[in-house]
């Protein structure tokens, strides 16, 4: 009798758990606003949720948060702020007739340490990123400058060879090697960030990892750096700028997982915080869901010679690939899985990208794909393939779509089988693996569906065309075309902007039509931030979020 | 009281009467058995675990929706008539998914604790009760295989098989037999110095005979403990496997699986999490309490 | 006995060069390598190669590698440019270790006394809400609990902070660390509940038990004097791989409040196949867990005077 009176217990306890947590649910959320720690007349500090900067040496840092830092603590020769270019450690500069020679003019302005800023620091910087000896990840950034390749292929062995030049203390000039419309874009970029060499000489591979190992000139200083937990930056009173930065100081958080960002967001621990899943309906429904694109976009990679002989046959179809790309639902995939502001790819240059005055999908407007699966016509296209192949749907080989690891990936990739299943009854089987691994089966093309995303390096389309040049570094698909191979070399050399975005609208409509990469979505993420901050700028190329110029309101 | 003699009668020996054996005789399992089949408690937990293989085998036809069907326009939906366990991210029923992920996580838990049970038994049998070389050997492969970070090991075996639910066993058998095996040589190590061992020996039982019908009976009560506890870490590990691209080929789906993409949700819409867990707790729960009756059953010093 | 010592001391250190041996060859096997980067071109990687030293022969990389372990020079990470393996384990070790005693301390005392309850009252209620104690710490992903107890507690109550670690500077202090610990102690503590009721109960019929309330030792004295003592074996076995383990850092519950402990560097070095940080952190268990693994073996004779392992 007790034996089943503690059974009854059990299960009604464990039932009464359940309850409790579906019932929590309906509850509406109370005394969740965040709340500002700081009084208006108070310093204004912002405390926000980053990660752990892998290298804040410039030269040898390549990701999101080093770029964000180093934003705030270091500053280029031009300053990159909402995509528009504005003088930095330059005060001025002039480009030659030709489009290659850039002679900037460099400001009175002080290192941390009291130093002042030389044109010899950025010559060292340049000249340091793109030393073999250096072993920059990001030195192909400094392939623009004159014998830039060179040096680091190690075809040229003398450093003063590249073309950049310290003429005197403030002036300082680049040669490229070919004119390069976005160059003072990338000017901006980290790679291009100066740093000291008597202290990178002290310090060594040392340099930037602590705060006494670093030197910085940017409108922030470095005050606080408690590794993998929490750094923190305040205004540098010296910034040549400082009048228009307006926060005291910038508190980072290290926080990874998503969900923890959200509810130390909710507890009123930090100001501003990414939404995933679910939560972007809560916040939208409040009317505080903001989103903006990162520029990456997602998009099946076709091995068009398969990972085996007879995959490679099916896929080196064209009506095969182009059956398979219509039969893909891209805005049922953003709306049931992502669950975010993500836009459907009709075409594979982004949305987001300059051309020459306006947008480039604005000034070269096209749509290839549709944002719902228009099934009919990948049927139109599958029979047509299977004509051709002489074969039928039943005996068509196992065709293996590459994935990266995790729920999320899992849950799309399975929406993308089922959509090929119902649209057109083609099986394909789904293999998930590690990043790493990922990256290298593709490299390898042992794959016949690779899917995979690409994010700009700098503000301009050829950052996304150029990817898919017959045998291309990172052209995974062993697709290939002459015309398109010509109009992206065409395009680079071409000094005229409105004629060299013609080509590089041309060379994409032949890649789209192609098929040998069927587009599918550029990301957009969504975010929210409490009310008192403003001026926090998103962005998709260079430091995001960008907060030199934030603020924050009095309440 | 007088009691005269004529009332008795001289019976004198019966040497095959005294010798008869009234109750059945009953070997070690049969009285097991026996005894287990009193506790209603363990047969209450046996049912419910037969309850929920056949809703594994039976369940998914009984809707008439497949496991793997996407309805995009009816996602994410609780239970309701239509969807009883509701619908997941890409509409699939949720009663589909949960009783054909039951299939693969019973099947991962319950041959991947048999497997590992029996070679840590005997593995941590023969180590204890050894002891010297062998128990140094087999200790060090111990801890060289603790140590290797798991993902390493994981990753070796994939390259080594082919993909599907064999190497997924292999894996979890390579680390799982580890705890048992300690386990149980740390009581055999105990139980080898204790009296009745001795006894045996001078009866002249063999080693074999000492470890498997002496040393590691007396030792279920803690193997028992720790094959209850292996089933939920191996269909948790299933599920981390999956993650990597590791486990069971998708839209097919398990326990583990499911948890895990419910666990993302689960302020949301906790239905999605709570119905696998609850199901991982109820296999849990009975495999508990008949652990304990078998315990119960099994002991040999509650024999009577 | 200290001969017996010394030779374990030298066994222990072959099976660390074992297990060394076998990371460092292992992880070059997997998928990939340190520089695999979509960005990244043949000759940029070729660069990074041959500024670590990966263009060597990987024997040679072994000989350079132990050369410098033997000096206790773990090289510097792949993935933090610049910082020192020993400076990274350095920071990250006290913190996980912080951690994991105060759960190490939570799950033993309240598993073992849980665990005695529920044998003292077999079969009662008792005994029962510990199975389903048992059943919530190991059914329910140590995940989903802290995200649970993170969203009730930090967010919906307010009562504890939401995440992060004790940090005396900006004045945080024990109550950073309650969550952690009762997430992390919280699975170890129900199975350390179940093994002592079972082993109490393996002890409750022996015979030593029924000579001691044969001279007339009441009930508790034989409970406290011969039965706990004598159940504590098998919890003495586990322990020192709990111990290894939740020392060394837990990744989940360090992810999820956002600690910086060993269990993020772990997971983030077999991300980026950051081979000096694997090994380092490979070494660095494997040598607590041996010397655990090495203690537990002396304390079986402390628990069980019979026992003796260095026969």
């Amino acid at each position: 009798m007790k034996k089943t009176l503690a059974l009854v217990l059990v299960v009604v306890l464990l039932l009464s758990l359940g309850l409790t947590a579906c019932k929590k649910q309906e509850e509406p959320t109370t005394g969740t606003e965040p709340t500002p720690t700081e009084v208006a007349q108070g310093p204004k500090v912002l405390r926000v949720a980053s990660d752990e900067p892998p290298a804040l040496d410039p030269q040898i840092g390549t990701d999101a948060v080093s770029i964000r830092l180093n934003n705030l603590l270091l500053e280029g020769l031009v300053r990159i702020h909402d995509g528009k270019i504005q003088p930095g450690m330059a005060e001025k500069w002039e480009i030659s007739e030709d489009g290659l020679t850039y002679t900037f003019h460099l400001r009175d302005a002080k290192w941390s340490d009291g130093k002042p800023v030389t044109a010899q620091d950025f010559e060292y910087s340049w000249r340091r990123l793109v030393d073999p000896k250096t072993a920059s990840e990001y030195a192909f950034q400094g392939y623009y400058i004159k014998n830039g390749e060179e040096i680091n292929t190690g075809a040229i062995t003398d450093l003063t060879q590249l073309g950049v030049k310290a003429v005197n203390e403030k002036t300082f000039v680049v040669e490229l090697h070919t004119p390069c419309a976005y160059f003072l874009s990338l000017a901006g970029f980290l790679s291009f960030l100066p740093s000291r060499q008597d202290k990178v000489e002290e310090f060594g591979e040392a340099y930037g990892t602590e705060i006494e190992k670093f030197v910085t000139n940017g409108p922030f200083k470095l005050v606080e750096w408690k590794h993998d937990d929490k750094h923190a930056v305040e205004k540098n009173p010296e910034y040549w700028n400082a009048t228009a930065i307006k926060l005291d100081r910038i508190e980072f958080t290290v926080v990874v997982e998503a969900a923890t960002v959200i509810n130390m967001y909710e507890a009123g621990d930090i100001d501003m915080c990414g939404l995933t899943g679910d939560f972007i309906a809560k916040y939208k429904a409040e009317g505080k869901s903001k989103s903006y694109t990162d520029g990456a976009e997602f998009y099946l990679e076709v091995n068009t010679k398969g990972k085996t002989a007879a995959t490679g046959k099916v896929l080196g179809n064209h009506d095969f690939r182009l059956a398979l790309g219509f039969a893909i639902d891209r805005q049922a995939l953003i709306t049931a899985v992502l669950k975010n502001d993500s836009l459907p790819a009709l075409r594979f240059v982004p949305g987001n990208l300059m051309g020459v005055k306006d947008r480039f999908t604005n000034e070269h407007p096209y749509a290839f794909w549709p944002a719902n699966a228009d099934v009919a016509k990948a049927k139109e296209h599958l029979d047509k393939a299977l004509a051709a192949l002489g074969t039928t749907v039943d005996k068509l080989p196992t065709i293996e779509l590459l994935n990266y690891e995790g729920d999320s990936s899992r849950i799309f990739g399975e929406a993308l089988q089922d959509m090929w299943l119902k649209n057109l009854g083609v099986k394909v089987e789904m293999k998930q693996v590690q990043f790493k691994e990922k990256l290298q089966l593709a490299t390898d093309k042992d794959y016949d569906l690779n899917f995979a995303g690409w994010g700009p390096d700098y503000d301009d389309a050829m950052t996304f065309v150029d990817l898919f040049v017959t045998d291309g570094g990172h052209n995974n698909t062993s697709w290939g075309d002459k015309k398109f191979d010509e109009l992206i070399l065409g395009a680079k050399k071409e000094a005229d902007q409105v004629k060299r975005g013609q080509m590089m609208a041309e060379a994409e409509k032949i890649l789209v039509e192609a098929a040998p990469i069927l587009p599918i979505y550029l990301r957009y993420r969504n975010y929210t931030q409490a009310d008192y901050v403003t001026g926090v700028v998103r962005n998709s190329i260079g430091a995001d979020p960008d907060f030199v110029y934030a603020d924050i309101l009095p309440q | 009281m007088q009691i005269s003699r004529e009332k008795f009668t001289h019976v004198g020996i019966n040497e095959e009467k005294g010798q008869a054996i009234v109750r059945p005789s009953m070997t070690y399992w049969q009285d097991a058995w026996r005894r287990l089949k009193k506790s209603k408690v363990s047969m209450f937990a046996l049912i419910i675990l037969i309850l929920l293989i056949t809703m594994a085998i039976i369940g998914p036809m009984m809707v008439k929706y497949s496991y793997f069907d996407n309805n995009l326009m009816f996602n994410d939906r609780a239970p309701s008539a239509e969807h009883w366990f509701g619908t997941d991210t890409l509409g699939r029923d949720l009663w589909a998914r949960v009783w054909v992920g039951a299939r693969v996580s019973l099947f991962i838990g319950i041959v991947v604790t048999l497997i590992e049970g029996a070679i840590g038994i005997l593995l941590g049998g023969a180590s204890g009760y050894f002891g010297g070389k062998l128990d140094m050997v087999l200790m060090r492969t111990v801890d060289i295989l603790m140590g290797l970070p798991f993902l390493v090991i994981v990753v070796l075996i994939m390259m080594l098989m082919k993909p599907g639910i064999v190497p997924i066993i292999v894996a979890l058998v390579v680390v799982g037999w580890i705890s048992i095996a300690r386990l149980v040589r740390g009581q055999v190590l105990a139980l080898k110095e204790q009296e009745f061992v001795l006894a045996a020996k001078t009866l002249g039982a063999s080693s074999a005979r000492l470890i498997i019908k002496h040393l590691i009976p007396n030792c279920l009560g803690v193997i028992i403990v720790n094959l209850t506890f292996s089933i939920p870490s191996a269909i948790f590990a299933e599920a981390f496997l999956s993650y990597i691209g590791l486990g069971v080929n998708p839209p097919m789906t398990s326990w583990g699986q499911l948890a895990a993409a419910g666990a993302q949700v689960f302020q949301t819409r906790p239905y999605q999490m709570f119905i696998p867990a609850i199901l991982i707790s109820m296999t849990m729960l009975s495999l508990q309490l008949f652990g304990d009756g078998l315990r119960d059953a099994l002991d040999p010093k509650l024999r009577k | 006995m200290f001969k017996y010592i010394g030779k374990r001391f030298l066994i222990s250190l072959i099976t660390i060069w074992v297990l060394v041996t076998l990371t460092f060859f292992l992880i070059r096997l997997l998928p990939g390598d340190p520089f695999t980067n979509p960005k990244i071109t043949p000759e940029i990687k070729a660069n990074l190669e041959k500024y670590y030293g990966f263009d060597k022969p990987l024997p040679v990389q072994y000989v350079k590698y132990f050369s410098n372990l033997l000096r206790f020079d773990f090289g510097s990470s792949l993935r933090y440019k610049g910082r020192t393996i020993n400076k990274m384990l350095a920071e990250a070790a006290p913190i996980s270790a912080n951690l994991g005693i105060r759960a190490v301390i939570f799950a033993c005392t309240v598993g073992i006394f849980l665990g005695i309850i529920a044998a003292l009252n077999k079969d009662k209620v008792l005994d029962k809400l510990t199975i389903f104690l048992a059943i919530v710490g190991v059914s329910i992903p140590g995940f989903v609990m802290a995200s649970f107890l993170q969203y009730l507690i930090g967010v919906k109550l307010g009562w504890l902070p939401v995440a992060k670690w004790i940090d005396p500077a900006r004045g945080m202090g024990f109550k950073y660390t309650i969550l952690p610990t009762l997430c992390l102690g919280f699975g170890t503590l129900a199975v350390y509940s179940r093994y002592m009721r079972t082993s109490m109960l393996e002890i409750t019929g022996s015979d030593y038990i029924k000579t001691a309330r044969a001279k007339g030792l009441s009930p508790i004295q034989v409970t406290i004097k011969h039965q706990i003592r004598n159940a504590m074996l098998p919890i003495v076995t586990i322990l020192g791989p709990t111990i290894a383990g939740l020392l060394t850092g837990a990744f989940v519950i360090e992810n999820v409040f956002a600690i910086p402990g060993l269990g993020r560097q772990f997971v983030i070095s077999i991300n980026n196949q950051d081979y000096p940080m694997i090994l380092g952190l490979t070494i660095f268990y494997g040598t607590f867990l041996i010397t655990m693994n090495f203690l537990t073996d002396l304390v079986y004779g402390f628990v069980d005077p019979r026992i003796r392992v260095s026969k």
